[in-house]
């Protein structure tokens, strides 16, 4: 019986130490899978945080591009020098722009392209020193239609152009973009992609036959 | 004694059942799981990590559990002493006015200069802003502007420096803000040629010489407003490598992607045969160029999103914006600055492959200045 006891007891003892051994081992694997992987997740967080410099993200020839205007950048603050009082600086003025009217073969216009789509433009005296600018091609929203879109330009006391919108003027010709083709006086002529020549006349923002 | 451990005995036999199907080529592996041989047979390297995985069983969820915890802990100390303060601020930054140039008045161009200069200098911000001086002529000696008024390069070259000169001045007592200035025409008229890239080559690097006496301030690049429907596609690319190859340096393209898919990355078709990498091309792709697309309507923000993501999947990586470019000054129907950046930022968003690592560093707005 006591054979038995010493014999259970010294299992149980053995069995104590070896589960205890074991405890710790993993609180310190636990412990050690903190410490690595927040070691770990540091270092890549801030790898990218930095990104390993400005640009580094980008292709090497781009990133070169963009290096050497910082370096521009750097090297000239380097040598600055007082900058001048705004109130002193003059600007030699310049003459006004000069108006040739005629056809402007030019798709891009003042208007957003998927709402219309610019084919080319006609600038022409209306009165005075009113101009008109006129933009051929295809209204694209709501409907796509051939249309015109129309601004006034006058000048202002400086000389500049200054611009009032007309809007849009659809044409009866239905969904062709239109392109000027020719104008006399205040009459445009538009031609569609379908072949047809129709007419309008920017004084009256009204298209003719 | 260990048999007396059922409840463990049955975990044990379970595992070695699961064992015995999983590691067909790991005999002593599964005979491993017998505690008293579990010692001698350690020596198997083949089959240390299921042993390992095995022994910490009880405590693999508490394991996952530190390692998450290691991972938050990670974050908390990057953001608090790592990461840059534009990190912390995932918003909006101050949009700049850009302008279709109308005029050729010096002294107006010069006051826009002046207006984003005292800006900048107030707001303590960066800007990026090009001038559209409208499409090349036909001898590649000028432009024509969005209203039809002819201007010859060396006047593009003056008012671009005027504009520079503007804002150097008005920042003041300021000296550390920035503004890129660049430079721009479009592929809607003529010259859309190798000859034109280098001409507008030319007016950028005659720009970036008059305004050496602003150079701690300003930068200059080249612009280009490409849409599809204005040109070919070949036209644009020779534009592209004519501008580059002649030293114009980094160019905008603040251009469309008209027809191209909202949906797709498969190199699908745009309007007037472009296809998404001829896009991407232009915008991106290419050494020289940088991207600022027009997003007027949050459709154009998806087409630009499947672009960069055909980029990140077929070609030279995800397409890094300079910021989006909204015309709501000019037609009040389309997107206002802040939806054209959400539009853009969460369609960029929905992918990982496109998804910025930092945020687009400007927003831009077009103007006209006559």
């Amino acid at each position: 019986v006591l054979a038995k006891l010493w014999l259970f007891l010294d299992a149980r003892h053995w069995l104590l130490k070896t589960l205890r051994r074991q405890v710790v081992l993993r609180y310190a694997l636990t412990a050690s899978l903190i410490v690595t992987s927040t070691a770990l997740a540091t270092w890549q967080l801030s790898t990218r945080a930095e990104g390993g410099g400005p640009f580094s993200q980008l292709p090497p020839g781009k990133a070169a591009l963009l290096e050497q205007q910082a370096a521009r950048l750097a090297q000239a603050r380097q040598h600055l020098v007082p900058k001048p009082n705004p109130t002193s600086v003059v600007i030699p003025t310049s003459p006004p722009p000069l108006r040739q009217a005629g056809i402007i073969d030019m798709r891009q216009g003042p208007f957003e392209p998927t709402t219309f789509r610019g084919v080319n433009a006609w600038r022409g005296p209306l009165h005075g020193e009113t101009w008109v600018l006129a933009y051929a091609g295809q209204r694209e929203y709501p409907r796509v239609q051939g249309a015109l879109y129309v601004e006034l330009e006058g000048r202002g006391l400086d000389g500049q152009f200054t611009y009032h919108p007309l809007g849009y003027f659809l044409a009866p010709t239905g969904q062709a973009a239109l392109r000027i083709v020719g104008w006399s006086g205040t009459v445009l002529s538009l031609r569609t992609a379908t072949g047809a020549t129709i007419h309008f006349d920017v004084a009256t923002n009204r298209y003719q036959p | 004694m260990l048999r007396a451990r059922d409840p463990a005995q049955v975990r044990d036999d379970a595992l070695r059942m699961g064992a015995q199907k999983l590691s067909a080529g790991c005999e002593s592996c599964a005979n491993g799981f017998q505690p008293d041989r579990a010692q001698r047979d350690h020596k198997k390297e083949g089959c240390m990590l299921w042993k390992f995985l095995r022994w910490m069983s009880p405590w693999l969820s508490s394991a996952v559990c530190a390692s998450a915890a290691g991972v938050i802990i990670a974050s908390s100390v990057n953001l608090a002493f790592f990461a840059p303060a534009a990190e912390a601020s995932p918003s909006k930054p101050l949009t700049d006015w850009s302008w279709y140039v109308e005029t050729t008045s010096g002294a107006t161009v010069q006051q826009l200069g002046c207006n984003q200069g005292q800006f900048d200098a107030a707001h303590n911000t960066n800007s990026l802003v090009f001038l559209d001086f409208g499409g090349q002529n036909s001898s590649g000696t000028g432009t024509t502007e969005i209203n039809g008024t002819p201007v010859s390069n060396l006047q593009i070259e003056t008012l671009a420096e005027d504009f520079a000169n503007g804002y150097y001045i008005c920042t003041g007592s300021d000296t550390t803000t920035v503004l890129t200035l660049a430079v721009g025409t479009n592929n809607s008229a003529y010259d859309i040629s190798s000859s034109g890239g280098k001409a507008w080559a030319g007016v950028v690097q005659a720009v970036t010489q008059g305004t050496q006496s602003d150079a701690s301030q300003v930068s200059i690049w080249g612009a280009n407003d490409i849409e599809p429907s204005w040109s070919s596609w070949s036209a644009a690319k020779s534009w592209v490598d004519g501008y580059s190859n002649n030293g114009g340096g980094l160019y905008l393209d603040y251009g469309s992607a008209d027809g191209c898919s909202q949906t797709t990355d498969t190199n699908t078709t745009c309007n007037n045969r472009w296809t998404q990498s001829d896009v991407y091309y232009v915008a991106w792709g290419a050494l020289s160029a940088l991207s600022s697309p027009e997003i007027y309507y949050t459709s154009l923000a998806a087409q630009w999103t499947q672009i960069s993501r055909y980029g990140a999947q077929y070609s030279q990586g995800p397409i890094y914006f300079e910021g989006p470019l909204d015309e709501y000054d000019l037609d009040n129907s389309t997107l206002t600055s802040s939806a054209a950046w959400n539009a853009l930022t969460s369609d960029l968003n929905q992918y990982a492959a496109t998804q910025p690592t930092e945020d687009m560093p400007y927003s831009l707005e077009v103007h006209s200045a006559s």
